[in-house]
């Protein structure tokens, strides 16, 4: 026996075969009808309309025989299900495919077998319409016509009833979808609506049939519907979203899924409700600008762009976020007596005639304040938390608006806060549908940023203001330094110049550029070491050098050189440390010294010349070469004579000050007793003082040596002497004690007149310092013989100092034993 | 040697005045005077001064100038020649001794002492 093979269509026949629902269904009179009217009209005792599926052969109708279905492998159909045409078996006993098959060799004993495929449109095979017989028989062409005529019946009738039911599954569908469906007419007339319409829209469905699309969709989107029904049937679209209407109030957006039938020239819609994926876009979207608008506003920030367009860009951020048509944000300022008021930095123009105009534009720059807070949204600021005025027309917070300002639909304002303290305040209007707390909720990042930035605000203002002060102090600063007519240098203490102003490139002729490069040691150089300014490498603020002017030299590009007065000053700013000198070129002062010192030189030696003819033409009438004076007149030239050489003291003595004052002071240096310059000091005073009653007293126990100018020191005491024997009470003693102290020597001059008066005591060693100058005149002198005698023992490296003790003054210097300041030798 | 004549060279003529008023009435020498350095090699080379009081500062021939010429002369070479100056720093004593002067007065100096003072630098006491 062979087994029917498979056909190579198998899978999807077996999909078609169930797509009829024919299989173990029960039986129908109409197909009975089929099997009994082609048994007899084939005169046959079996007819049967079989299906094959996996694994069997089942008789949807049976004539003859009373099993319902056979095993596949045994069954004749599926010869025919495998091969696609009819099968005609005359005598099962001469077929070697069927005559071991035990449908032949047991019952129904086939022994003729006749099987026309049952075809669906699409070609399937899904079993036989067939007739069986216990005998051997042929069939006539025109026979088996027939039976091909019936199988393709029972087809036919099948085939109607799948599309019913399918058409019933459909309308099921249709009616039990949660999803919208609707047949739409090419007039746009909505022809069937299912039931969601009505569960979802609350419109019955003569009521959407009645409306139609331009009733039942946002008046938004009615233009938009129309269009996309068009292109639906152009073939251009497949779907679009739109807005339903709820009966009432609200809406529902809806996705449309839409195709057109050209046949039936109608067009299939269904749509799902989407309106929470569309809030939740919304909402994203309204967080994703609040965001942008937050960043932006904070970037600004970072940036330090311009305050007031902060607030702009906020504004504009909100506005979009909440779908308001306007509103303002500002920052809640402490006024007179502690009352707050409301200062607007950004707030949407609303103006409607010239003089808003005005003042909107007034916000742009300066803020505009609002006192009054009798309203909604000074309610804001007197309770500290929201107000939301949906209906403000009949709200009793309302404050009214000016003549001509557009309607307040509705209002939000919220307060914003930095901590604990209210710092502004922002204010919407006329969203569409009002405002509410989930809204505020939303908000409340924004808010918080918002209070930043207000709170920003106020510290770049007083940072921008304080910035100001700064700047034009620095202004007023630079231009002083600028301005000048003192260099001024800046440098690091490797010396590398790090500023300097104007007056430095003029005065060193050197361009800016040279001088940053440059070291200060090759501007300044020091003519006593020449060693440039190594030393400032060690200077410290306490040092002499950082502070008091000292003289150097500047060196110009030329390499000419100028004297410069240079004081040294250390500066830090910040953490560096910067040493900054300011250098005065006293050349001019320096002429001018000259000039005055050669001028007082030359005077006083043209006054010296005729002192000496006087003091000699004086001196011999004393001397009694021009014969004996009576005693009258002899007493006259001895007074002529006395002030002559007083004169010539001060002549010499201001000589001095000048070679003092120049530095040109010299020195003769050699091996000195002291003691032996006292000596001579006292003798030159009692030969001079010849008739005083003034004793000198020397006190010198041992010879003092030291190295030192002799004539300088014999100045010094004879000016210390001089000046005791001026106070020196009639009778009283001076007395010169001359001592030696640990490496000096050193010298004291006591006198026992009345002391130097305690208030004139810091000028003793000033010149032409008298402490009698306004006394009626005891004792006279030039000034500036204490003065010399300072500046002499200076200069030799010692020190002069006074005391005044109880019944006497006592001037004492030290003069070194060693060597003297280098200084000195010259 | 002792002093029986001296020549005063002085610019200024008062000083002059006054030094032959010392050195004639004091002194008891027979001086002459000269105002400039050109005058004092003439009146030497005439005179013969066993002397010369010599201004250090006088205009177009100086003292020292003045003092060298006198060196160059041999009729003057063995004059003595003393200097009057307001210079006395000791390092110029010490410049005019090497040029070959005897010493140096100080002015201003006491009329009445100047013959005494110049004994004294000549070592001629009494």
């Amino acid at each position: 026996m062979k087994p029917p093979a498979l056909p190579e269509n198998e899978v999807k026949r077996l999909n078609a075969l169930r797509r009829y629902g024919v299989l173990d269904s029960e039986a129908e009179l109409v197909f009975d009808e089929f099997v009994e009217l082609v048994a007899r009209t084939f005169e046959v005792p079996v007819a049967l309309i079989s299906f094959v599926d996996e694994g069997r052969q089942w008789f949807k109708s049976r004539y003859g025989i009373s099993a319902s279905e056979t095993p596949r492998e045994v069954s004749f159909c599926g010869h025919v299900v495998a091969d696609g045409v009819p099968l005609i078996v005359e005598d099962t006993r001469e077929d070697v495919r069927f005559l071991d098959n035990p449908l032949v060799t047991g019952g129904p004993k086939i022994r003729f077998y006749a099987g026309a495929p049952l075809l669906t449109p699409e070609g399937y095979v899904l079993g036989t319409f067939c007739v069986i017989d216990q005998r051997p028989r042929t069939l006539r062409a025109e026979q088996l016509e027939t039976l091909q005529l019936f199988a393709r019946q029972v087809m036919r009738t099948l085939e109607l009833r799948r599309q019913r039911i399918a058409a019933e599954t459909y309308r099921r569908l249709f009616a039990a979808a949660q999803t919208f469906a609707a047949i739409v007419a090419p007039t746009g007339e909505i022809l069937e609506s299912n039931p969601v319409w009505g569960q979802h829209l609350r419109f019955s469905v003569g009521e959407i049939s009645l409306l139609g699309w331009g009733g039942l969709v946002h008046a938004d989107d009615v233009a938009g519907v129309k269009t996309a029904l068009e292109r639906v049937k152009s073939g251009e679209s497949t779907g679009f979203d739109v807005r339903m209407l709820k009966k009432g109030e609200g809406f529902l957006w809806v996705s449309w899924s839409a195709s057109h039938d050209p046949a039936e020239n109608v067009t299939y819609l269904v749509g799902h409700d989407i309106t929470e994926r569309v809030r939740a876009a919304e909402g994203a979207q309204q967080s994703h600008a609040l965001l942008a608008c937050i960043s932006e506003a904070q970037s600004c920030l970072i940036e330090q762009r311009d305050p007031g367009t902060w607030f702009q860009l906020l504004l504009e951020g909100l506005l979009r976020a909440t779908g308001s048509s306007y509103g303002f944000i500002g920052e809640v300022v402490e006024g007179e007596a502690g009352k707050p008021y409301l200062k607007c930095h950004a707030l949407s123009d609303v103006a409607w005639d010239e003089a808003s105009r005005e003042v909107y534009r007034g916000a742009a720059t300066t803020g505009i304040a609002f006192r009054n807070l009798d309203n909604l949204f000074g309610r804001v600021i007197t309770t500290r938390s929201a107000v939301i005025a949906n209906e403000p027309s009949s709200d009793h917070r309302r404050g009214g608006l000016p003549p001509g300002h557009p309607p307040l639909k509705a209002f939000l304002g919220l307060p914003l806060f930095m901590g604990d303290a209210l710092v502004g305040l922002l204010g919407v209007a006329n969203r569409e549908g009002g405002y509410s707390e989930e809204l505020v909720a939303f908000l409340e990042p924004f808010l918080a940023t918002c209070g930043t930035i207000i709170q920003a605000f106020r510290t770049q203002e007083l940072r921008a203001s304080a910035e100001k002060a700064l700047q034009q102090s620095e202004e007023r600063l630079r231009a002083v330094v600028d301005a000048a007519g003192d260099a001024i240098i800046a440098f690091d203490k490797e010396g590398n110049i790090q500023r300097a102003n104007p007056a430095t490139t003029r005065l060193f002729g050197r361009e800016l550029a040279e001088l940053l490069k440059s070291q200060v040691g090759s501007l300044l150089i020091d003519p006593r070491s020449d060693l440039g300014m190594e030393f400032l490498k060690h200077a410290r603020p306490d040092d002499g050098l950082i502070g008091a002017p000292v003289e150097l030299v500047g060196v110009r590009s030329d390499g000419s050189r100028f004297p410069a007065e240079v004081s040294f000053n250390n500066v830090e700013v910040g953490s560096q440390h910067s040493l900054v000198a300011v250098v005065r070129d006293i050349s001019e002062r320096k002429r001018v010294e000259r000039l005055k010192s050669e001028f007082v030189s030359s005077v006083s030696h043209e006054l010296r010349t005729p002192l000496t003819a006087i003091r000699g033409a004086l001196g011999l009438l004393d001397g009694g070469v021009a014969g004996e004076l009576a005693e009258g007149p002899r007493e006259m030239v001895r007074m002529a004579l006395m002030s002559a050489r007083r004169l010539t003291r001060l002549v010499d003595d201001i000589l001095d000050i000048g070679k003092v004052e120049r530095g040109t002071l010299n020195f003769e240096l050699s091996q000195v007793d002291v003691c032996d310059v006292a000596a001579r000091a006292i003798a030159d005073m009692r030969a001079i003082h010849s008739t005083t009653s003034v004793a000198f007293v020397l006190d010198a126990p041992e010879p003092c040596w030291c190295i030192t100018d002799p004539e300088r020191v014999l100045q010094v005491l004879t000016n210390l002497l001089s000046n005791a024997q001026k106070f020196s009470p009639a009778a009283s003693t001076i007395e010169v004690r001359v001592t030696k102290k640990s490496g000096f020597v050193v010298t004291a001059v006591t006198d026992h007149g009345p002391g130097i008066p305690s208030e004139f005591q810091g000028r003793v060693f000033e010149r032409f310092a008298q402490a009698d100058a306004s006394d009626e005149r005891h004792v006279s002198g030039t000034g500036l013989g204490l003065s010399i005698a300072k500046a002499i023992v200076d200069q030799l490296g010692g020190r002069l100092d006074f005391r005044c003790t109880e019944g006497g003054t006592t001037f004492e210097f030290e003069l070194p034993i060693g060597s003297v300041n280098n200084e000195a030798k010259g | 040697m002792s002093i029986s004549k001296v020549l005063v060279v002085d610019d200024e003529p008062d000083l002059r005045t006054i030094s032959r008023l010392s050195l004639e009435r004091v002194g008891g020498w027979k001086t002459f005077l000269a105002g400039s350095g050109k005058e004092a090699l003439e009146v030497a080379e005439r005179e013969l001064p066993d002397v010369i009081l010599l201004d250090v500062m006088m205009p177009g021939m100086d003292g020292p100038t003045t003092l060298l010429e006198i060196r160059k002369r041999a009729a003057l070479a063995n004059i003595r020649v003393v200097f009057l100056t307001a210079k006395v720093q000791k390092h110029e004593v010490q410049a005019y001794v090497e040029m070959g002067a005897s010493g140096v007065i100080p002015k201003p100096f006491d009329p009445m002492k100047l013959p005494s003072e110049l004994r004294r630098l000549l070592g001629e006491e009494g």
